[in-house]
């Protein structure tokens, strides 16, 4: 669960006709936006929705930092107003589609970046995003060789001799 | 030559563990002692055993430290759940089986997505503990993988899939050892799809209560297998698709049919005795959910002079009908269709078949494709073709995907009908186009092509045929009769008669009556194409009547089209019309022309070109 702070007024800007909302992230950077804007995270909304039946006004910490959170508000501005299947709940998960053009350039990111972005989306509960992201993952790796896949995602091989030779083997570790 | 150690970069913290590790190293390397010649080959045997156990245990004590340092990278901290979807996504983007490449265009058989679980241990942990992930078994993997898939995969569904790549493979019989998985785990295989053999087919008895989607084929296999009579136990409730080539003795009255979505039968063999009409109905009644029906050749129910019972299928979207035209006639007769499903008829005719049957069939035809005004999405295009040299007839009609719009950007084919072998005598070309027509709800139509090689066709046939689709945009019309053609084109309100033309000062026919178009007045496209170009070509021009295309009442009223104020004409186009540069050069003042130049009698090099 987040942490969830008591702001004053002077804090959040006034409201106006999209309220605004006060996001801090886990560098501390304080970044106001519109409601409406991160309305496609159910976490956030879950949140709006507590704060309306207490009716004060909070910040909503958030456990990422604010060069990965302005990647998510970017992402959340661009589809500002669309419908987005992934995102609707009550929608049959989508089948196998390609990634939307403008998500492909949006996660045109080095490798870090991209698992940082995803772990946020993840986070946000953005389905449109976490699905964005692990598509591009998956194309990252997609016919690389395991030693490949090794370098691209930055992990040694950790598997014992035994456990490398006998792909069968449940690794409990 | 000296042996130098790598030296190693100091560790980020500045905790250097070079001298740690070279101390423990230094430590465990005196406990055995320096080497001496003196020593026996048995000693000095021992002593590498036990450096090499030293080595794999140091080993150990690697993969524990890089087992900790995976730990802190970025991809070991997403949650299970994220890992769970790259995999997923992977698994379906990157199969594992034989699979031809896309770039080379090669069979290759690779373990694909399964591969992440050679990566580190944590991957393979977090496959290996969601068996959904390995419900795709994969049977031509080698050593052991089919076994070691369907082990993970646990009590989750199974997809197994035989016939991947086997159509334009070699045809191949399920091996005695696939067959056995495949019956061993039946009570929960989700989707089966098996190349057909007699032994295969007659194991298929046991009951299939997970089984959604069954194939038995491939489509290309040209012997027959028959079903037992217990196919599935009688028992596959939740069986959405079934579709099945060249397999004999479909199970019409089992309760496997209940769920079907869509089922597809094909056969290319005579069947000794196809099913009765009345027990193909009943089956069919018991099948409320069916979306998609298709029935080729030898699994059409065999015709009854009448029959009381009438099937409503209120979900079918698609139908698809191949064989005799009694024998598709005598089904369409008893379905009663919802609105706008897409049919597909192909018709063959034999030489005992009659034409008796031409309206009754139309009659039906006309249940099929009515709309009844209602449709939300209204018949765009009309294809009709008669081609007198092969005895066949072709009919295809896309609507739109949009519902009713002035210009429909998507369309989709919601009806073929292909007529081959014999069109018999009774059936011209004009009727089968009347009676596609009355049949047909046209009044949305925007674009027609007929192919006319009929030489009945009249001016009134034209201009009746006219009167069906009123808002006709396109028509491209490709036809022998280029005079009934013509004078339709020139028929107006005005005066109910051809358009009176006389020469202009340039010596040309040209246009008195340009009031409105009887024949497509909303016309802004038309493309002509004489079939018989030659006998146009021919044609004497001091012919007062003129001879279809190359005749100056043709020019005329062509010209009047296009001149007319407000005239919706926006494009010709010409091929094989016998015309002259001159004529063309007037119609290009007034629309966007595009001629083939192969009939102008004032060119013959060029003709000879």
């Amino acid at each position: 669960m987040p942490t969830i702070v008591s702001v004053d007024d002077s804090t959040v800007p006034g409201e106006g006709s999209s309220r605004l909302l006060l996001l801090v992230s886990s560098d501390n950077k304080h970044i106001v936006v519109e409601e409406d804007i991160m309305s496609r995270s159910r976490f956030i909304s879950k949140q709006v929705e507590g704060f309306e039946a207490t009716s004060q006004r909070h910040a909503i910490l958030l456990p990422f930092s604010s060069f990965v959170l302005n990647k998510v508000i970017e992402y959340c501005s661009h589809y500002r107003g669309y419908y987005l299947l992934e995102d609707d709940p009550d929608a049959a998960p989508p089948g196998r589609s390609p990634v939307r053009e403008w998500d492909q350039e949006f996660l045109d990111v080095d490798r870090n970046m991209l698992l940082r972005i995803i772990k946020a989306a993840h986070y946000l509960e953005i389905k449109s995003l976490v699905g964005s992201c692990a598509r591009a993952i998956a194309d990252m790796i997609r016919g690389k060789t395991t030693e490949e896949m090794r370098e691209i995602l930055g992990v040694e091989n950790d598997f014992t001799p035994e456990e490398e030779h006998s792909p069968s083997s449940k690794c409990t570790g | 030559m000296a042996v130098t150690t790598p030296s190693r970069p100091t560790s980020p913290d500045g905790n250097d563990a070079r001298p740690f590790w070279d101390g423990v190293a230094t430590f465990r390397a005196a406990r055995y002692g320096d080497p001496t010649p003196s020593g026996s080959a048995s000693k000095l045997l021992d002593v590498q055993r036990a450096f090499d156990h030293e080595l794999d245990a140091m080993h150990l004590a690697m993969c524990s430290f890089r087992m900790r340092r995976n730990e802190f990278a970025l991809v070991s901290r997403l949650p299970v759940e994220i890992m769970i979807h790259i995999f997923s996504l992977l698994a379906d983007a990157y199969p594992a089986g034989v699979v031809q490449e896309e770039d080379t265009g090669q069979w290759v058989r690779r373990l694909g997505w399964i591969q992440i679980t050679f990566v580190c241990r944590r991957w393979r942990f977090v496959a290996l503990d969601h068996p959904h992930l390995w419900r795709d078994v994969k049977v031509d993997l080698p050593g052991g993988w089919t076994e070691t898939m369907i082990s993970r995969s646990k009590s989750a569904r199974l997809r197994m899939d035989f016939l991947i790549g086997l159509e334009i493979r070699v045809f191949r019989v399920l091996r005695s050892r696939q067959r056995q998985v495949v019956l061993q785990h039946i009570h929960r295989i989700e989707l089966l799809r098996l190349p057909s053999s007699q032994e295969t087919v007659d194991a298929l008895t046991a009951p299939a209560p997970m089984l959604q989607v069954l194939e038995i084929g491939p489509r290309l296999r040209t012997t027959s297998t028959i079903l037992p009579a217990n196919f599935l136990g009688n028992h596959a409730p939740i069986l959405r698709h079934l579709l099945l080539y060249n397999v004999l003795n479909f199970p019409w009255s089992s309760d496997i049919c209940k769920s079907l979505v869509s089922l597809k039968l094909e056969s290319s063999e005579s069947i000794p005795s196809r099913p009765p009409l009345d027990v193909v109905l009943h089956a069919l009644n018991r099948m409320p959910s069916l979306d998609s029906l298709t029935l080729l050749r030898h699994h059409l129910p065999e015709p009854m002079s009448a029959s009381s019972i009438v099937v409503r299928l209120p979900r079918i979207t698609e139908l698809t009908l191949e064989g005799r035209l009694p024998d598709i006639a005598g089904l369409l007769r008893q379905l009663e269709l919802p609105n706008n499903p897409n049919i597909y008829l192909t018709i063959f005719c034999s030489a005992e078949d009659e034409g008796g049957d031409f309206h009754a069939f139309f009659s039906v035809f006309a249940i099929c494709l009515r709309d009844g005004g209602t449709s939300a999405a209204p018949n765009t295009e009309l294809f009709l073709k008669h081609n007198a040299a092969k005895s066949t007839f072709k009919v295809q009609a896309k609507r739109s995907t949009e519902g009713p719009t002035t210009t429909p950007k998507t369309t989709e084919t919601f009806l073929e009908f292909s007529y081959f072998n014999e069109v018999p005598a009774t059936w011209s070309h004009l009727d089968m186009t009347r009676g596609i027509f009355a049949a047909f709800a046209s009044e949305h139509l925007q674009s027609l092509t007929l192919v006319v090689e009929d030489s009945q066709w009249t001016t009134d046939d034209f201009i009746n045929i006219s009167g069906y689709a009123p808002a006709l945009r396109s028509l491209r019309i490709w036809t022998a009769t280029d005079k009934a053609f013509c004078l339709a084109l020139s028929r107006t309100h005005s005066t109910g008669t051809e358009t009176r033309t006389s020469h202009d000062s340039e010596g040309m026919h040209a246009d008195h009556d340009p009031s409105v178009f009887t024949f497509f007045p909303q016309l802004q496209f038309l493309e002509i194409c004489t079939l018989n170009f030659v006998r146009a070509f021919m044609a004497d021009e001091n012919d007062p009547e003129g001879e279809g295309p190359s005749c100056d009442t043709f020019h005329a009223c062509l010209l009047a089209r296009a001149q007319k104020v407000d005239s919706p004409l926006k494009k010709l186009v010409l091929r094989g019309c016998k015309i002259r540069q001159q004529w063309v050069d007037r119609f290009k003042e007034a629309v966007d022309v595009k001629w083939d130049g192969t009939g102008d009698p004032d060119a013959p090099s060029r003709r000879r070109g």
